[in-house]
């Protein structure tokens, strides 16, 4: 029965995905074609002017697939995917690294690449469960090698931050 | 032509920068290869934005050594710990490992590296002599043909790839209609811009392939977990006498060699159907007293002569008729354009040293891969050894670093984060990200190509098949997606990393 619910529900959320993929895309795509084509007068005419021919052809197949693709889920289901409490810890692990990798692309503009990267690399180590002492020597030992690779060998300008802090490198 | 081609490969290809990059390329290539999970498509990918910074030739011949050296480091983990480092290598667990188990680790590795870098040999010389004919005959094509090997090309990445018909349609078309995404080149017409300036010239590829693929991987490695766990690894030693044990098996060598090569140059079909295949063929040759299964040389001869050949096979449609056969393909296509040279007949017409310089650098990755594999095994098995809780982090910055570098643009790190959260969801439900890749290389090849028929055809849609190359292609098309329709067989979920 829980088996059978969780089925359910599996197939109710690839539904989901579907829908908001694979219709909600072509869907933007289509109202731009009667908005932004059409201002630009690129919604029709010879196929040099009609910038909207290939890619209304490719939303209307997307449209036809993901009906087909809901037709197959309906009948069929989906298949289920892993819930156990491991799995639910490990996601945690998965969505706060997906969190610290966040906060390092607003604040690597901000406090710049040689204190930001530290900082997030060690959150990151910790969260997945690195020893203290150890993921701060990785931590401070990667943003160098990472820093004289692309900064010196390669003449990457770093973000410097809004600190102004220098790349050091 | 293949003379020009020889000659002035050789002249780009043959400097110390280009050397010592590709001996590099080989050198990352089997390190990433032989990490579980991550692979040559990775490795390319990790290593798209440095690149960018390089000259052609020396840029092109690093990512084709770790497309080589990736290709093969799967072998050692599926040898040494009974896991494939990559999909490729799953063939190779079928004898290595037990021959492992009876104490040969390092005569396996050693004939497993071997028959790798003699099979990429042999495939490197089969695409020296046909890539320029095919360039050759491709030079007749017009548009309409352009179109429909486009179509072929998605199609059967789509299709074939992961057994799952529609979903590798579906992902294929995003792909497409992503492709479709800046200035129009035909009418400037801005198009799915939202009014921002990043967008007028649509994604830039390379972050849009590292969110797909490396950012989703790092968060699919951490959801396996064993993030803490260290593989029990043996030690183990290899000798440049593994060489002359995989010419033992010449016949063998050869064979494999042929069908990974085959395999490799048609779009979607893969190394691992070349790998099995090339085995199948061995068992069903050889002798009962070889006992194939439970350690014999000659299976690990053949998947790995077979999935190495496959790499060189792939670059042939790529290089001649601008036709990815997979995603690591695909992603050299990127870098090629990237580096502002266009994959095609007018590759091997325009810039041949170019073309050339690749497929000498290709032949050259083969000859590092053969000695890097044998001298350094110790090293790269020291690798198996890092915790995947340090790992992570570290590719997740290389990637993150890596994007930022290409345009100095902070746009294109969200566009990466949002593109890694799209293919964790897609992963997530199992379809394929391959076919995405595929259609962004492709559309705006397809595209061009559809308008240019439809500009010079007297009768609108008919030119496709009034032109009989045209329509031979596009037959091909209608039979491969009848070949693999959804109803003769369910979508079946296959485990993630084959992307």
């Amino acid at each position: 029965m829980a088996q059978r619910q969780t089925k359910g529900w599996t197939t109710v959320l690839e539904i989901a995905v579907v829908v908001i993929l694979f219709w909600g895309v072509p869907a933007i795509a289509f109202w731009q074609f009667h908005t932004s084509f059409a201002a630009q007068d690129a919604d029709s005419g010879s196929p040099f002017d009609n910038a909207a021919m290939f890619p209304r052809l490719v939303a209307i197949g997307l449209i036809g697939l993901g009906g087909l693709q809901i037709g197959r889920l309906i009948w069929m289901g989906a298949a289920g995917t892993d819930t156990s409490p491991r799995s639910r810890g490990l996601t945690l692990r998965a969505l706060a690294c997906l969190a610290a990798f966040v906060m390092y692309l607003f604040s690597v503009s901000t406090l710049g690449f040689v204190a930001a990267t530290p900082a997030v690399l060690l959150a990151m180590f910790l969260i997945l469960g690195a020893r203290p002492l150890v993921a701060i020597g990785i931590a401070v030992l990667a943003t160098a090698t990472v820093g004289i690779v692309f900064g010196t060998i390669l003449n990457v300008v770093l973000p410097v931050g809004r600190l102004g802090l220098p790349t050091l490198f | 032509m293949l003379g020009e081609l020889v000659t002035s490969g050789a002249g780009l290809f043959f400097t110390p920068e280009a050397i010592l990059l590709t001996a590099a390329g080989c050198l990352a290539g089997l390190a990433i290869g032989l990490l579980p999970g991550l692979g040559p498509l990775m490795g390319i990918i990790l290593m798209l934005p440095v690149a960018f910074y390089l000259p052609a030739v020396a840029a092109m011949g690093m990512l084709v050594a770790i497309f080589v050296g990736g290709s093969c480091g799967g072998a050692i983990t599926a040898i040494l710990l009974r896991i494939p480092g990559t999909p490729i290598a799953a063939a190779t667990l079928l004898d290595g490992h037990p021959m492992a188990a009876k104490g040969r680790a390092g005569d396996a590795i050693g004939l497993a590296v071997a028959a790798s870098a003699i099979g990429g040999i042999v495939a490197g010389l089969i695409l020296l002599v046909f890539s320029p004919l095919l360039a050759a005959v491709a030079l007749r094509f017009a548009p309409p043909e352009y179109f429909a090997l486009a179509m072929l090309g998605l199609l059967s990445i789509a299709v074939v790839s992961r057994e799952a018909t529609i979903k590798g349609l579906l992902t294929g078309g995003l792909g497409l209609l992503l492709s479709t995404m800046g200035t129009d080149s035909f009418s400037q017409a801005y198009r799915f811009t939202f009014d921002n300036y990043n967008l007028l010239n649509g994604f830039h590829i390379v972050p849009v392939v590292v969110g797909l693929f490396a950012l989703s991987e790092m968060f699919m490695q951490i959801q396996a977990g064993g993030l803490g766990n260290k593989p029990d690894v043996q030690n183990v030693r290899v000798s440049l006498r593994s060489v002359r044990m995989a010419l033992r098996h010449r016949v063998n060598l050869l064979r494999s060699s042929g069908i990974g090569t085959f395999f490799g140059a048609l779009p979607g079909a893969g190394g691992v159907i070349a790998s099995f295949t090339a085995y199948a063929v061995a068992k069903a040759r050889s002798r009962p007293e070889e006992g194939y299964g439970s350690g014999a040389e000659g299976g690990v001869v053949a998947t790995e002569s077979a999935n190495n050949a496959c790499c060189g096979g792939t670059l042939i449609p790529t290089l001649s008729l601008g036709i990815p056969g997979d995603a690591s393909s695909a992603v050299l296509m990127g870098a090629l354009f990237l580096l502002g040279f266009f994959p095609g007949p007018e590759l091997f017409e325009q810039n041949v040293g170019v073309a050339g310089g690749i497929i000498f650098a290709y032949l050259a990755a083969n000859v590092f891969l053969l000695f890097l594999g044998i001298f350094l095994t110790p090293l790269f098995v020291s690798v198996l050894k890092i915790r995947k809780r340090y790992l992570i982090p570290l590719v997740l910055l290389l990637s993150a670093v890596g994007v930022f570098a290409l345009q100095s643009s902070t746009f294109d790190l969200w566009v990466m984060l949002g593109f890694g959260v799209l293919g964790y969801v897609l992963r997530t439900w199992d379809y394929p990200l391959a076919p995405i890749v595929i259609g962004l290389v492709l559309g705006p090849i397809a595209e061009a190509s559809y308008r240019r028929s439809l500009l010079i055809s007297d009768n609108g849609h008919w030119i496709f098949v009034e032109r009989p190359i045209s329509l031979a292609i596009l037959v091909a098309c209608v039979l491969l997606v009848f070949a693999f329709l959804p109803w003769r067989r369910r979508d079946r979920a296959t485990s993630p990393s084959q992307d």
